[in-house]
């Protein structure tokens, strides 16, 4: 495909918002999106399947008073994006709203994609899903089933908005997952772990795949000799990387706007509150390079930025997009996101963490008598409104005397957003950021989540042990 | 079937198939696309109308035992003959497998009358916009409500076409439609969510101010809501939980998930796995499903497949390839299915359908006489593990104490594991409702004996 093709230009920007705003409307966008990818799947020992496609399509935003109307095509094409503006222009009775002259949004300059995915031989991927295959199997002749996968994805989006705002971004994906299920007489366990990042094919230097495959084996093997779960109030220890599930599900979701506007979540008209102890620091980072949840601009144009969220204990920020933005008198922090064309923007993590702490994990395990250790979480849930919130463990054990005891298996805590904040006793200092996909308004979006290791003093933890 | 298509998706998967013609080996393609629109309301006023088209299509192409995908949402001659060679050149790296295979053109398909009403795409907008603004109307003018956060209406016009050089050529479609909505009680400090839906095939069929007292009614009743003591409990699952249960007990009922090593039901048809009660059909051809349609996602017609009966083990959901793994007789069951054009089909229940006993939740917690009715369950996709059999979620419901359902719970977990539950199960009501939350499931509110359930 040439790259001439592509995309949208200011010129053809200025001539669809105009025609948006032709009977009137507070604020037009056109979102604009080439997509490629590929992915690769091994299961079962067999190279099974690999897939490759494009997608291509643009929609438009009009918003007039409280309505937002919205409306896509499968096309990038200039008479397409012409009618489909007349369209939702019929929905708005008034005189014409003049929208400013689109000008490029100049952004920071980030640094170079490293190997674009799309350079490697197929052939290359396949040999790392094998490579991981046969790590796993090797190490224990008690796994017994390994499914990987690798995928790629590149999206180029363009973005106009009628006060005057045109930037565009060349995002690139690539992940690689692994998951392993291993068996010791009847006793069945798995193992999942996830490599990830907003960058090219360098993520998969040094043996990182194989590390990966080892670490999922690891977890599986270790979950056999795992004990039913106890139940009932406990302190908890989460650790660092994955226990950022904590943040995003107990704290980030209220954080975002639309639920701030709409007055139901927990944390509304609480900023300048202190809401956890002083050695407690949130951020919401969309913008460090690399990173899973991290792009150059948001999904309306505006350039990411780290906000920090709660500092030294006190609640400072919301994550807002244009829209809720305006309506809470803040301007966008960058959380502006969006599955595809097909998807209305709507206020978003990016990659969220606690910041680091002083004192050395080891310490405050050892510091710690009795508790339920969560190593490894498998995702949560959360309801704003309440702000109860639950996430699965899928590596867990017990902290007797300072020390990691046995192994425990199916549990899952659970506890309010509010009271787990105020209850976060002491942080380590050996933060870690996972990638996960956060899913809201049926929209999936890729999302980091950290923290370095911290203790709780208290969570409900629902094994099936009495 | 009615309804005159705004683009011919069988030209288009004829056109598809000519271009694959110059490769030996077999070629297949689905095509869809659908109209949809989806409006949400807050406040009295329109909050958001989003109309689309979205369309897409999937090749699979197989040469020499091994599978090529590729899928494009651009219909361009250009992007036809891409997607065919990006399809062909996949098939390059994978490993073969003599099992893999396209499906043969079958001799017929059940008729399955009323999936289309055209009256979905003729209702005015107006009407449709009225149905949310309705359910939230409902839902506020209700005691101690003080938001619904969202009250949406969604419908989707829903055309596939499947056609392959084996022979099948297939076409279909569908309307659905749904309101559904979140409303927050509050009394003092505290605030409860619950959540109304109402789901049919064109918007006549929907009755949003049932939905609305039904969120209503949900968030209000666990106003006041407390942990209650850890210990081992009967609970009373709502049909929405039960739905959750079942949805996760189907994933290893999947011919994939046992072949794979990734089912606890491996090697136990004919075994007991629940209990005497429990009897457990997939029913692609239901006519109130959900997932209801005469073919599957590869152009295999649907069936009825019987899953556990009397609380034994009778089979386990077929495609083309797990059929022909299975080899002896085995025959696809009709449940290929596929997340979209992107996508190539994998096993999944269509409409699984759970038999129910007597009476109403009512009388159902009286034979109970003591435990927790369970309404609504959080945390499903961490906390249920369809492999380990693991199963430990978050709840909230309420007490049920004197053979009624009495005091709200919150901040609770039940935990056992899959086969337990299935097994435990000892009674339920005659209250069965299509639950569209966890695939397409009709149950009833179930009752399980000795789950741990974590609290104060």
């Amino acid at each position: 495909m040439k790259e001439s093709s592509l995309g949208i230009t200011p010129a053809l920007a200025d001539a669809v918002l105009a025609r948006a705003l032709r009977h009137g409307g507070d604020y037009a966008e056109i979102f604009a999106e080439d997509r490629s990818s590929l992915s690769v799947r091994l299961d079962d020992a067999r190279l099974e399947e690999v897939s490759s496609g494009i997608d291509q399509g643009a929609s438009i935003r009009l918003v007039k008073g409280p309505t937002t109307s919205f409306g896509y095509v499968d096309a990038l094409d200039e008479e397409a994006l012409l009618r489909l503006a007349d369209r939702l222009s019929a929905s708005v009775k008034g005189a014409s709203a003049l929208p400013a002259s689109v000008k490029v949004v100049q952004l920071r300059p980030r640094p170079e994609a490293g190997v674009r995915p799309a350079s490697v031989e197929t052939t290359t991927k396949a040999d790392i899903l094998r490579a991981v295959d046969a790590a796993a199997r090797g190490r224990s002749a008690e796994v017994r089933q390994v499914a990987a996968g690798y995928s790629e994805g590149r999206q180029r989006i363009w973005v106009a908005g009628s006060r005057g705002t045109f930037a565009n971004d060349d995002r690139t994906r690539v992940v690689l997952s692994v998951n392993v299920v291993a068996q010791r007489g009847g006793v069945i366990q798995t193992g999942h772990e996830t490599l990830a990042g907003t960058l090219g094919f360098e993520l998969f230097d040094g043996g990182a795949p194989v590390r990966v495959a080892l670490e999922a084996t690891e977890k599986a093997l270790v979950m056999l000799d795992a004990q039913p779960s106890p139940s009932g109030r406990m302190p908890v220890v989460l650790a660092n990387g994955f226990g950022g599930v904590l943040f995003h599900e107990a704290c980030g979701h209220g954080l975002e706007a639309d639920f701030i506007v709409k007055k139901t979540s927990i944390w509304e008209g609480r900023r300048g509150e202190k809401v956890a102890e002083s050695f407690v620091t949130a951020l919401d980072d969309g913008v460090t390079p690399g990173m899973w949840g991290s792009n150059a601009i948001d999904d309306e144009g505006t350039p990411t930025e780290a906000t920090v969220v709660i500092e030294e204990g006190v609640l400072t920020g919301y994550l807002t997009d244009i829209l809720r933005g305006e309506k809470l008198g803040l301007a966008s922090t960058g959380n502006g996101r969006r599955q595809s064309f097909r998807h209305l923007p709507y206020p978003r993590m990016t990659n969220t963490y606690f910041a680091r702490g002083t004192i050395v994990a080891a310490d405050l395990i050892a510091d710690t008598p009795r508790a339920f250790y969560a190593k490894s979480l498998s995702g949560g849930q959360v309801d704003p409104a309440t702000g109860d919130f639950v996430f699965g463990v899928s590596e867990g054990y017990l902290i007797e005397g300072g020390r990691i005891g046995p192994a425990v298996r199916g549990a899952t805590l659970i506890g309010n957003g509010a009271e787990v904040l105020r209850s976060i006793d002491v942080i380590a200092d050996d933060l870690e950021i996972k990638a996960g996909m956060c899913g809201k308004e049926g929209q999936a979006v890729p999302v980091g989540t950290g923290q370095p290791t911290l203790r709780i003093r208290e969570l409900t933890v629902g094994g099936t042990a009495v | 079937m009615g309804g005159g298509a705004p683009m011919d998706l069988i030209a288009v998967g004829r056109d598809v198939l000519a271009r694959g013609k110059r490769f030996p080996g077999d070629l297949e393609v689905f095509v869809e696309q659908s109209e949809t629109t989806s409006i949400k309301a807050y406040q009295g006023e329109v909050e958001s109308l989003v109309t689309g088209a979205p369309r897409g299509l999937g090749v699979r192409y197989v040469e020499g035992s091994r599978w090529g995908y590729a899928y494009t949402g651009d219909f361009s001659r250009a992007a036809l003959d891409l997607v065919v060679s990006m399809a062909v050149s996949n098939t390059a790296v994978s490993d073969s497998d003599e099992f893999v295979k396209l499906p043969e053109a079958p001799d017929a398909y059940s008729e399955v009358p009323g999936l289309w009403r055209s009256a979905l795409l003729e209702t005015p907008l107006e009407k449709k916009i009225h149905l949310a603004l309705e359910a939230e109307r409902v839902a506020l003018a209700s005691p101690h409500i003080e938001t619904v956060e969202e009250s949406s209406y969604v419908d989707h016009a829903s055309r596939v076409a499947i056609l392959s050089s084996r022979g099948v050529e297939v076409y279909g479609e569908q309307t659905f439609c749904y309101v559904y909505l979140s409303a927050h009680a509050r009394r003092g400090d505290e605030v409860q969510t619950g959540l109304g839906f109402n789901t049919g095939r064109e918007p006549g069929e929907l009755d949003a101010s049932a939905a609305g007292r039904e969120a209503a009614r949900k968030a209000a009743d666990l106003l006041g809501a407390r942990p209650c003591p850890t210990g081992r409990y009967t609970v009373v699952l709502d049909r929405e939980a039960a739905a959750a249960v079942i949805g996760v007990a189907a994933q290893a009922l999947s011919a994939d998930a046992v072949q794979k090593g990734r089912s606890l039901f491996a090697g136990r048809v004919g075994q007991r796995i629940a209990a005497d009660s429990f009897t457990l059909v997939d029913d692609g051809l239901h006519l109130d499903g959900m997932e209801t349609a005469p073919f599957d996602d590869e152009g295999v017609p649907r069936g009825v497949t019987p899953l556990v009966e009397k609380g034994i083990l009778s089979g386990f959901l077929h495609d083309t390839y797990t059929a022909a793994r299975e080899g002896e007789g085995a025959r696809s069951t009709g449940n290929a299915r596929r997340g979209g054009y992107r996508v190539s089909p994998g096993v999944l229940p269509s409409n699984l359908v759970l038999t129910q006993g007597e009476g109403t939740l009512d009388e159902l917690a009286a034979r109970v006489g003591s435990g927790v009715y369970i309404v609504g369950i959080t945390g499903l996709h961490s906390g249920a593990n369809p492999v380990t059999g693991e199963f430990s979620v978050g709840a909230y419901g309420h007490m049920i104490e004197g053979g009624a359902i009495g005091s709200p719970v919150r901040e609770i977990t039940i935990a056992s594991d899959l086969v337990s539950l299935l097994t435990n199960v000892s009674d339920s009501a005659g209250d069965a409702r299509w639950i569209p939350f966890h695939g397409s499931v009709l149950t009833p509110s179930l009752a399980i004996f000795d789950v741990t359930v974590a609290g104060s």
